[in-house]
C-alpha cells in the first residue's frame, strides 16, 4: 500500500514543480517590477534622498511635513474636487448611454463604437483638440456662448476657477465609453422574465427601470463607483498635457504633485510619503469594493 | 512528458540566467580599464538643441584624439534633468554631461576640476569673471560652454512697412511699451503684434534683475514694476495674451518666424534658430538684434545670462580622457565651433569674437551687441532655486497676475512668502 502512495505524492510534487515553472515568469515579473518597488518606496518614505549618495533616515518627518505643506493640501483638495465632479457625471452619462444603446435600434454598433472611441484614443492627441475647443477667444464653445449673448464666457483651461472643471469634462468624455461597456454587459445579464413579469403587473418603462433594472444592476453600479473613484484619484495624463498643473496651482492633483516632487525637485523620500497617502486612500476604497463583492456574491 | 517538463524548466532557467548575466556584462564593460594609449569610449549627455554643434566640435576633437570616442545622448529639454539624473543614479552613467551646475550640484557626483585644470595648463582667462562666479565652495565643478544672453530680435520688414524707426539700443521698458503699441495693428486672425514675450517667468522678472535685484531677496518690491510692465503690455494688446499663448501652445521661435511679430525678447540661441530657418527658406523677412530694454537709470545693454556648463562625473573610469574632452569643448576649440554657429560662448577671446561675428555675410548685422553686454545671472546659482523658486513659485503666482486673478501687489507679496516658506526654509543654511 505504501509504495503507490509514495509514487502519487512524487507525482504531485513534480506536477507542482511544473506549475511553478509556468508561473515563474510572472512571479519574477511581480517581484521585480511590483513587490520590491512597493516595499522600497515604503522604506524610502521615511528617508530624505535625492537619488544620490547617503540615504538619510528621518522617521516620520516626511509625513509630519505633509500636514503643514500648502502644496500638498491644495493638491489633496483638488483631487477630491475632481472626484466629486467627474465620478457622478461619468457614471450617470454612461448609464444613460448604456440604456439607450441596449435596445435593438438601427446602427446600434456604430453608436456604441462612437461612445467607446474616446477611451482608446491617445491622450496627447485628444488634448490638442480639446485645447482648441476650449480656446477662450477662438474656440467653438465660447463662440457659441457669446453668440447667445453671454458677455463674459469663462476662460476654461486658462481660468483658475474653471480649469479643474474643464479637465473633468475631458476626463468624463474619455471615460464614459468604458463604463458604458460595463453597464451594457450588466444590462444584458438581467433575465428577460423579470421584465415580462413587470409587464404583466402593468409597470411602465420608468417604473421598470427603477424597480427591475437598478436593483439588478446594483452590484455593477457599486463596482463602477469604486473603480471610478480609484481611477479619478490616479488622474495624471490629462492634467499633465492639458494644463500642466496651472494656472497657478489650480489643477495640481495628488499624482501631479508626486511627479513634481520626485522628478522635478528630486525629493524622492517626500514624494514616496505622498504616494503612500494616496495609496492609503485607494486602499480604503479597494477594501470597500472587496467587501461589497463578498456581500453580493453570497 | 517528463522530458518535456524538464526541458521547459531548463529553458526558463537559461532565460533567467541570460537576463541576469546580460545585466552583469554591461557593468563589466563600464569598469573596463582605459589608459590613454588604448581606445576609450565616453558617453556624454547634452541638450537636444546643442547636440548638432557638439557633434561638429567632436569631429575636430576626434581628429586630434583618434583613440577617444564619444557617444552623445540627448533627451527632450523638459525632461532632460530627470532623465540624466535617473541614468546617473542607477550607475549607468555619463562621463560628461551638459547642464546648469546648480541643478546638478546636490548630487555630489560632480568631479572637482581644479587639479586637472592646473595640470593641463588650461587657459582659463577666456572665461573672465564667470570662472570664479561659477565656483561652488571654492571648487570648479564645471566649465561654461554657453552663456545664453538675452537679446531683442526685430523684424525689419514690419518696421519699414509702418515707417517706424528701428528700435534703439538704448531703450527703457516704458519706451519699449510705447513702441510695441505703435507696432501693433489688426484684429484677431491677422493681427500684427508689437512684441512676443515667451510665457516664462524670466521674461517678466528680468527688468528687476537688470536693476540688481535677486529673485530670492526677502524684500521683492523691485519686482512689482517688472510684473506691472508685463501686465500693461498685455492690457495694451501689444503682445499675445498669456492665456492665448497657453491654449495655442505658442512658442517664441514659431511665433517670430510667422512674420507678424515686430519684436521678440529671447536668448542668443535664437540666432542659430533663425539662421536655420533662413537656410530652410522658412522666413523671408529681414531681421536684426538690439539689446533688450532696460529700466530707467540702468546702463544700456545690461542683460541676463544663464551659463550652461559641462560637468564631469567623478565616478568616470576615464578621468583623463573625459577631462580632455571637457577642456576641448569648453575651451578655445569648442568655443570656436559654438561661436561660429551663433552662440555666445563661456570662453571668449579675440579669436572667438571673430569667429562669432563671422565675415559679415550672415545675419544679424548687429551681432556685436552680444559681445558688449553687462550681464546678471538669471537667478542665483543655488540648489533648488531653478526648480522651486523659478519654475514653481514665480511661474504659478505670475500666471495668476497675468490672468487678473490677483493684483501685482498681492502677487509679489505671495511670492515673498512662498520663497521664504518653500525654498529658504529648506535650502538656506
Amino acid at each position: 500500500m505504501g509504495a503507490p502512495k509514495k509514487k502519487k505524492s512524487n507525482f504531485t510534487r513534480k506536477n507542482r514543480l511544473v506549475a511553478y515553472a509556468f508561473l515563474l515568469p510572472n512571479i519574477i515579473g511581480f517581484l521585480v517590477f511590483i513587490f520590491i518597488p512597493v516595499i522600497a518606496s515604503f522604506l524610502m518614505s521615511f528617508t530624505s534622498w535625492n537619488g544620490f549618495g547617503q540615504i538619510e533616515f528621518i522617521g516620520f518627518e516626511n509625513y509630519v511635513n505633509l500636514i503643514h505643506d500648502p502644496n500638498f493640501r491644495i493638491s489633496f483638495i483638488n483631487s477630491i474636487l475632481f472626484l466629486l465632479i467627474s465620478v457622478p457625471i461619468t457614471l450617470f452619462l454612461s448609464m444613460v448611454a448604456a440604456v439607450a444603446l441596449n435596445k435593438g435600434i438601427r446602427f446600434v454598433k456604430v453608436f456604441r463604437t462612437a461612445v467607446f472611441l474616446p477611451y482608446v484614443t491617445a491622450t496627447v492627441a485628444v488634448a490638442a483638440v480639446w485645447q482648441l475647443v476650449f480656446n477662450p477667444t477662438m474656440g467653438p464653445i465660447n463662440g457659441f456662448l457669446s453668440s447667445i449673448g453671454i458677455d463674459n464666457p469663462p476662460g476654461w483651461l486658462t481660468s483658475p476657477e474653471w480649469a479643474l472643471f474643464s479637465v473633468s469634462i475631458v476626463y468624463i468624455w474619455h471615460s464614459v465609453g468604458y463604463y458604458m461597456v460595463l453597464y451594457l454587459a450588466g444590462l444584458q445579464s438581467i433575465p428577460k422574465n423579470l421584465y415580462e413579469a413587470a409587464d404583466i403587473d402593468g409597470a411602465g418603462p420608468i417604473s421598470k427601470f427603477f424597480n427591475v433594472t437598478i436593483p439588478m444592476m446594483s452590484p455593477i453600479i457599486f463596482f463602477t463607483t469604486i473603480i471610478g473613484v480609484i481611477n479619478s484619484f490616479k488622474v495624471f495624463d490629462f492634467i499633465f498635457v492639458l494644463t500642466d498643473g496651472g494656472p497657478g496651482r489650480s489643477t495640481h492633483v495628488l499624482v501631479y504633485d508626486i511627479y513634481n516632487t520626485a522628478f522635478k525637485q528630486f525629493e524622492y523620500g517626500y514624494a514616496s510619503a505622498m504616494a503612500y497617502v494616496l495609496f492609503l486612500l485607494i486602499l480604503i476604497f479597494t477594501f470597500l469594493q472587496y467587501q461589497g463583492q463578498k456581500k453580493w456574491n453570497n | 512528458m517528463r522530458k518535456k517538463c524538464w526541458s521547459l524548466v531548463m529553458s526558463l532557467l537559461i532565460l533567467v540566467g541570460l537576463v541576469l548575466t546580460g545585466c552583469g556584462d554591461s557593468e563589466e564593460k563600464n569598469t573596463a580599464k582605459g589608459d590613454s594609449s588604448s581606445e576609450v569610449n565616453l558617453k556624454m549627455a547634452v541638450f537636444p538643441a546643442d547636440e548638432e554643434t557638439f557633434k561638429k566640435a567632436y569631429e575636430e576633437f576626434h581628429k586630434e584624439n583618434p583613440n577617444i570616442n564619444i557617444e552623445f545622448e540627448s533627451f527632450p529639454q523638459k525632461q532632460y534633468y530627470e532623465k540624466i539624473r535617473i541614468q546617473l543614479s542607477s550607475g549607468i552613467g555619463y562621463d560628461l554631461f551638459a547642464g546648469q551646475i546648480d541643478t546638478m550640484v546636490d548630487t555630489g557626483i560632480l568631479a572637482p576640476l581644479d587639479e586637472h585644470i592646473k595640470e593641463s595648463d588650461m587657459d582659463v582667462s577666456g572665461f573672465g569673471n564667470m570662472y570664479d562666479a561659477m565656483k561652488v565652495e571654492d571648487e570648479v565643478l564645471g566649465l561654461p560652454y554657453r552663456k545664453s544672453n538675452w537679446m531683442m530680435y526685430y523684424n525689419k520688414d514690419l518696421f519699414d512697412e509702418k515707417g517706424v524707426e528701428y528700435p534703439s539700443d538704448d531703450m527703457t521698458w516704458a519706451e519699449f511699451r510705447e513702441l510695441s503699441e505703435k507696432m501693433t495693428s489688426g484684429k484677431a486672425g491677422n493681427k500684427t503684434y508689437g512684441a512676443y514675450i515667451q510665457q516664462w517667468p524670466q521674461t517678466w522678472y528680468m527688468s528687476a534683475v537688470q536693476d540688481g535685484a535677486s529673485i530670492i531677496d526677502k524684500d521683492l518690491s523691485p519686482f512689482k514694476d517688472a510684473l506691472q510692465n508685463r501686465v500693461d503690455l498685455e492690457k495694451d494688446g501689444s503682445i499675445m495674451s498669456w492665456s492665448e499663448q497657453i491654449t495655442t501652445g505658442a512658442h517664441y521661435n514659431a511665433a517670430f518666424q510667422k512674420g507678424n511679430v515686430a519684436m521678440n525678447i529671447i536668448g542668443d540661441w535664437h540666432v542659430a534658430q533663425l539662421r536655420q530657418a533662413e537656410a530652410d527658406g522658412d522666413i523671408s523677412f529681414d531681421w536684426d538684434v538690439v539689446p533688450i530694454p532696460h529700466p530707467e537709470g540702468v546702463q544700456k545693454n545690461t542683460t541676463l545670462a544663464l551659463p550652461v556648463g559641462l560637468m564631469m562625473n567623478k565616478n568616470t573610469k576615464h578621468e583623463e580622457a573625459a577631462f580632455k574632452a571637457l577642456k576641448f569643448f569648453t575651451g578655445k576649440e569648442g568655443a570656436k565651433t559654438f561661436a561660429s554657429e551663433g552662440y555666445i560662448t563661456g570662453y571668449v577671446d579675440d579669436e572667438i569674437k571673430e569667429a562669432y561675428l563671422g565675415d559679415g555675410s550672415q545675419k544679424p548685422e548687429n551681432l556685436h551687441y552680444f559681445l558688449e553686454t553687462k550681464e546678471y545671472p538669471e537667478y542665483p546659482m543655488l540648489p533648488g532655486v531653478k526648480n522651486i523658486v523659478v519654475q514653481q513659485i514665480y511661474k504659478q503666482e505670475g500666471e495668476l497676475a497675468l490672468l487678473g486673478e490677483q493684483t501685482v501687489e498681492e502677487t509679489i507679496k505671495k511670492i515673498e512668502e512662498r520663497v521664504q516658506s518653500e525654498w529658504a526654509s529648506k535650502y538656506e543654511e
